[in-house]
């Protein structure tokens, strides 16, 4: 099959604002004095401070990882770390500055949360501009804020699980987020408290080589249920953007979490994400994972399944287009009895583009009686594209049942010949075929979103036929 | 002659292994530059693999190495090797080849058997292409083989030979506790077709004793090689085996291990699909006890259009034993149209049985097939069960869960191999002496072997009386 290298579109989302509006830019490249910094104008208190040093330190110290994508072209010195858009979390939509209005409804923010989103954060660089939540739920106790308030506004949760999950020690890039994180989401689920629509997030980078670092924090008490779901996005820019996020969840005692993410990133980001859950007895943690844009995506969301019965799931679909690298896996820690697991990876490339699916599962001595199914498929669509499969598998516990299993092909030109006689042009047929591959994914995702993913992949799509 | 150990081994005792055999300068160059390699490079190469080796349990400190060693043959082998002595075979013991045997007729046909000194004298261009080919950087333990051989194995099948009856290699270790480095080849020139049946024995020592080998195989264009190893060595000792095989146009070879004995035993293949249509199947068997380990890793690389390879892999663990299965499949951007499968497969019988797998895809064109599959489980209580409601024994139950997990793969191997397999499994659920004498049990399992799978003589005969 002939196949042309062609952009994707990406104009769509070109639509930076100048940075003079910012309120505040911190200066280029990272020294303690910039962390200092940042904590300073964020008024922190002490033991936040001497965190951010210590991750600091962490990371300095700490190699730049030798596996995985290309990470050499990062120059840590060229990056904006800290920006300031406006001069405070806006609780109502009409008092948000005008240009971030602009880009925002370019995105459908507001129209989104009249439809059905329960609570809306949009993060514009470093800091959360907009946020809201439904009444009803505000009274049920349920928390919705963006990180740094919640420092502030909920110290006593947020000191007991803060940095607990993933410690700075834990990468050099989450290190790098524990010195310099600003803004993403913060929540609190009471106990038996049941949310029934999805919460939901924006992240954006504007402006040319800046960093963006959030931090997000979920905790579902005892039998709650929450659906969170966030969106990344930025314009193109023709020098190197970074974001490196960390991601920490728990789930108590039967409580479930779903974690939705559709990264969109234009294809010069560096998406470097640290992402982690714990799941006590009986709780379930689902990790959907969608990644469609960045230059180099590196990502691998971790369940520690930590209690009894505890269930962890990862569903997650690359689509590596031109000059891309989507190295996106999973990681399962069965440290208790009777839990289960299922990684579903599905990935497709083209035109030079290269996934790969890195995984990890272990099985603790003692945890007895574990189930886990690893699946991983890959869709090649020219004979320039790549795929990499590195499962990696560590049972020391003797009754547990564990499958992988992965396959690498091609379209069947069976496949495109039947639909082209039932009036597809090839390029329609193509773009069906990776739909119907992707389906497993998509038919998890709330409808806006679904539908959302299959213009994109449509998109990616387009000129995919020569 | 001096003796000293692994960890004391310098540019010395290569010296003196050099001179004592007349070696030309270029071998004595070649073995000094493979030293510096070995001493430089890390017990495992490839960042995939770094956390997940067992090369680490040989003991530098305890073997020992020596230019020369005893050549007297242990008790338990003389009754085999009386077996074989009409058969066409090559013994060695410790680092000297204790005899050949070859038809008169082979040999005027041109098929040579020696050591490989004796091949340094008369087919020095091969030996020295064979290894100047060899990648030294490639892996620490090729670097020490062909720094350090004190033995070797050479094969050569001329043009348009077909030998009927199987090659035996006999090797196994000296009684004076010297470790054998064991540097061998077999090159099967174009349109042959042989098969070889190696076999690896060691006495029980108080100290680690070591079989070390280093193997290149070529098979020319349109030849066939069936090679069968099985390595039923003391619990004393360790084996480390690295191969690399070429496969020239249309070349197939079917290569059939079976890993029984010693503590430690680390495998490293390399298939390289150099040819058009080239194909590889490779069955591995491995049954472990107490507390040995097997360190398996295979690599295909796909070098050309429409090949094919298949490596299945079964581990059987008991005791505290430990399996790790480490594969690659590479399929290159010239490679299309090619079809490969890798799987690996455990089954833990005891709570201290540990089995790790990283099963591999690197897929750099469309147009192919590749899939790969690992699983780890337990005993099936239900099967159990069930065969305990038809009156067997726990025990009697395992075995038979057991023979059927290996069935599809002895399936393919000639009757003399399955029932070899077979024997040596028995002996090891006995705890005996593992042996392959050709004594009344065995007797028995070949009629038995003989008669099965014999589906298309069933077939032919029906067809006959019609």
């Amino acid at each position: 099959m002939a196949t042309e290298n062609l952009d994707m579109d990406y104009s769509k989302y070109d639509f930076k604002d100048s940075t003079e509006m910012y309120v505040h830019l911190s200066k280029k490249g990272l020294t303690k004095d910039t962390v200092r910094e940042i904590s300073q104008m964020k008024e922190e208190p002490e033991w936040m401070l001497d965190f951010r040093l210590r991750a600091y330190d962490v990371f300095m110290k700490k190699p730049m990882p030798q596996w995985g994508g290309d990470l050499n072209k990062i120059d840590f010195q060229n990056i904006y770390y800290y920006a300031k858009a406006s001069e405070k979390t806006e609780k109502n939509w009409d008092d948000v500055p005008d240009d971030v209005k602009n880009t925002f409804d370019k995105l459908g923010i507001p129209e989104a949360e009249k439809k059905f989103l329960a609570g809306v954060g949009a993060q514009y660089e470093s800091e959360v501009v907009y946020h809201n939540l439904r009444e009803d739920l505000k009274k049920q106790g349920v928390l919705f804020l963006d990180t740094d308030s919640a420092l502030k506004e909920q110290p006593e949760i947020f000191k007991k699980y803060f940095g607990k999950i993933i410690p700075p020690e834990d990468n050099k890039f989450s290190a790098l987020n524990s010195a310099v994180w600003s803004g993403g989401s913060f929540i609190y689920i009471p106990p038996g408290v049941k949310v029934d629509m999805p919460l939901q997030a924006y992240f954006r980078i504007n402006a040319e080589n800046i960093g963006q670092f959030e931090r997000t924090l979920i905790i579902a008490d005892e039998g709650s249920e929450v659906h969170y779901i966030e969106g990344c996005t930025a314009p193109v820019y023709s020098s190197e953007s970074l974001h490196s996020a960390v991601v920490e969840l728990v789930a108590h005692k039967d409580a479930k979490l779903r974690y939705t993410t559709i990264q969109n990133w234009s294809n010069d980001v560096y998406n470097l994400v640290t992402k982690r859950a714990y799941a006590y007895e009986g709780a379930t943690v689902e990790w959907i994972d969608g990644n469609i844009g960045s230059k180099l995506t590196m990502k691998y969301p971790g369940i520690y399944l930590m209690g009894r019965k505890a269930y962890g799931e990862t569903l997650s679909i690359a689509f590596a287009g031109k000059n891309q690298h989507q190295d996106t896996g999973a990681k399962m820690v069965h440290l208790a009895p009777d839990t289960t697991s299922k990684i579903t990876s599905k990935s497709v490339s083209r035109a030079n583009g290269r996934s790969t699916y890195r995984g990890l599962l272990r099985v603790r001595k003692g945890a007895t009686n574990v189930k886990s199914t690893v699946r991983c498929d890959a869709l090649l669509l020219d004979d320039t594209s790549k795929t990499d499969t590195y499962p990696y598998m560590e049972i020391n516990q003797e009754d547990a049942t564990v499958t992988h299993e992965a396959t690498v092909g091609k379209i069947g030109d069976e496949q495109i010949f039947y639909l082209m006689s039932r009036g597809f042009t090839e390029e329609e047929a193509l773009s069906l075929i990776v739909n119907g591959f992707m389906e497993p994914f998509t038919k998890e995702l709330p409808m806006e979103y679904a539908v959302e993913l299959n213009r994109l992949i449509k998109l990616e799509m387009d000129n995919s036929v020569g | 002659m001096s003796q000293l150990t692994l960890s004391s081994l310098d540019s010395s005792l290569i010296e003196e292994i050099s001179s004592k055999r007349n070696e030309p300068n270029w071998l004595k160059e070649y073995r000094k530059n493979s030293l510096s390699v070995y001493h430089d490079l890390p017990a495992e190469v490839s960042p995939l693999y770094n956390k997940y080796t067992d090369a680490r349990r040989m003991n530098p400190e305890q073997v020992s190495l020596s230019t020369n060693s005893d050549s007297s043959v242990p008790d338990f082998l003389a009754k085999r090797l009386d077996e074989i002595k009409n058969e066409i075979s090559i013994v060695q013991i410790g680092s000297n080849i204790h005899s050949i045997n070859i038809d008169d007729e082979l040999k005027s046909k041109g098929l040579i058997i020696s050591s490989l000194d004796d091949a340094l004298q008369n087919n020095s261009e091969l030996i020295q292409k064979t290894l100047e080919d060899s990648n030294s950087k490639e892996d620490k333990y090729t670097a020490l083989n062909n720094a350090a051989f004190n033995s070797g194995i050479f094969v050569h099948v001329p043009q348009n030979l077909t030998i009927d009856k199987p090659i035996h290699l006999i090797s196994c270790l000296s009684l004076d506790g010297i470790s054998t480095i064991s540097r061998n080849m077999i090159i099967a020139e174009k349109n042959t077709q042989a098969s070889i049946v190696q076999e690896l024995y060691a006495p029980k020592m108080s100290k680690q004793q070591a079989y070390l080998e280093l193997l290149d195989t070529r098979v020319g264009e349109n030849s066939k090689l069936d090679f069968t190893t099985l390595q039923i060595m003391d619990q004393s000792t360790v084996n480390f085996s690295t191969r690399r095989t070429h496969l020239a146009q249309d070349a197939k070879i079917n290569w059939y291990l079976g890993l029984f004995g010693s503590m430690l035993s680390r495998y490293r293949l390399d298939y390289d699909l150099d040819g058009t249509g080239s194909a590889v199947n490779d069955a591995q068997v491995v049954f472990g006890n107490n507390d040995q380990s097997f360190d398996l890793n295979t690599i295909v690389n796909h070098n050309a259009q429409s090949t094919d390879g298949k490596v299945v892999e079964k581990s059987i663990l008991k005791d505290t034993s430990k399996s790790l299965f480490k594969g690659m499949i590479r399929i290159n951007e010239q490679a299309a149209h090619s079809n490969s499968f890798l799987s690996g497969r455990s089954i833990l019988l005891s709570k201290g049985a540990k089995s790790d797998s990283i099963p591999g895809l690197e897929i750099l064109t469309n147009d192919v097939k590749a899939t790969h599959s690992a699983s780890v489980a337990q005993m099936d209580d239900e099967q159990i069960f069930y065969l305990g409601t038809r009156c067997l024994s726990y025990s009697e139950a395992e075995r038979i869960i057991v023979e059927g997990f290996l069935e599809p793969l002895s399936r393919t191997m000639s009757h003399q191999v399955r029932a070899w397999i077979s024997n040596i499994i028995e002996s090891k659920w006995a705890n005996k002496e593992l042996t392959i004498n050709m004594d009344e049990n065995l007797k028995a399992i070949v009629e038995v072997e003989e008669t099965r799978y014999n589906e298309n003589e069933e077939v032919e005969q029906h067809y006959k009386y019609r």
